[in-house]
């Protein structure tokens, strides 16, 4: 499955919408976040819409407004299909500088639990391809 | 003819009065899968079965404990319950229109694998990405399946309204035609789930049995934007308006 077509994030948001640490988690949460491979002019970013836990819409950027993003992640096609391949953690990624993730702070720390859930959830999907 | 991919749904209307009967496919191909769930279910083994229900609660588990081989049945297309199956609203639909479901869509369940809309099937409960045992259902059935499959929907038509997930059970070799629903550019989760269930209400209300006559097919809320095709998948983008 490709990073950022439809499919994926159709499968993804699925994903995050059935589980109970997500529901329980971010009941309360609700953000914007970005997704972008950012040496690829071929791939559109793609945002997604968490609305008290739940994926309510995903589309392109541009479907967006821009102030309403308040998470992004961004990496190049190499990083990301390492993060995906298990051959790199977000962490290393991220000390890498290959890796950026931007958004509140405070909101991120309070969400913590779920929000690295969620990124659990996306590393775990299997045969991602960038 | 037009054969329609579809999901099944998390949810499930309990009871049935229909008697067995073969299901799509080859004789015994899901016996490994059902005696594993069946052996599951009945074990009495309470963290394993709510590993395979992906239920937290023993107490929640047990309107699921029986024996899939003696439950009561019902067509596979009345058993599932959901956004898309309650806008699909089968129960109101014409006579005419419940057999061609029953007989021209496919539903990819978790448990069953491929069956036709009246392969009658029990109330069971798989989580979406559970493996049954050490059975993983996606991989298992896109090895037995795929080439019946393809030789079933050889001379079909096929539209494909299942949700990404899917793909893992089947993929299509043959050219084919899915749908993406937009507001405002964006796809809305809900919306995609309904009109997954209103186009498929639509095509069997007007006996749609080409692709041809499924393009020209007018559907209330929607406005096709845009067609594209790339390889052997023809995407139709409609915007809900």
């Amino acid at each position: 499955m490709k990073f950022l077509s439809d499919e994926w994030a159709d499968a993804y948001t699925a994903l995050l919408n059935e589980d109970p640490t997500i529901q329980k988690k971010l009941k309360r949460f609700s953000s914007l976040f970005k997704y972008e491979v950012n040496d690829r002019e071929d791939i559109e970013n793609l945002v997604i819409e968490v609305t008290k836990g739940q994926c309510t819409s995903y589309g392109p950027e541009a479907a967006f407004n821009a102030k309403d993003i308040e998470f992004s992640m961004s990496s190049d096609t190499d990083t990301w299909q390492k993060i995906f391949n298990k051959e790199m953690t977000i962490k290393e990624a991220l000390s890498s500088k290959h890796f950026k993730l931007d958004g509140p702070k405070l909101k991120a720390l309070s969400n913590k639990s779920g929000l690295e859930k969620s990124v659990d959830i996306m590393l775990d999907m299997e045969a991602i391809t960038v | 003819m037009l054969k329609i991919l579809f999901s099944p749904s998390e949810g499930k209307n309990s009871g049935g009065t229909k008697i067995k009967k073969e299901l799509f496919g080859a004789l015994n191909a899901r016996d490994e899968i059902l005696d594993t769930y069946n052996s599951i279910v009945l074990s009495q083994d309470e963290e394993a079965i709510k590993k395979l229900f992906g239920i937290k609660k023993f107490s929640d588990c047990e309107n699921y404990i029986a024996d899939i081989y003696e439950s009561k049945l019902m067509p596979a297309i009345e058993r599932y319950q959901g956004v898309a199956y309650d806008y699909l609203k089968f129960n109101k639909l014409t006579k005419d229109a419940q057999n061609y479901l029953k007989n021209n869509t496919i539903i990819f369940s978790n448990l069953y694998g491929p069956l036709l809309g009246g392969d009658t099937i029990a109330n069971y409960k798989v989580k979406q990405g559970n493996s049954i045992g050490e059975i993983a259902p996606d991989k298992f059935y896109k090895e037995r399946f795929s080439y019946q499959l393809d030789l079933y929907l050889a001379k079909d038509d096929i539209l494909d309204l299942r949700a990404g997930y899917y793909d893992k059970f089947y993929k299509l070799s043959k050219p084919y035609t899915t749908l993406k629903f937009l507001k405002n550019g964006k796809t809305i989760s809900h919306w995609a789930k309904a009109y997954r269930g209103i186009v498929l209400r639509e095509v069997a209300t007007h006996n749609v049995r080409s692709l041809e006559e499924f393009m020209v097919l007018e559907i209330d809320g929607l406005s096709v934007s845009d067609i594209k095709t790339i390889k052997n998948k023809t995407e139709i983008t409609y915007d809900i308006i």
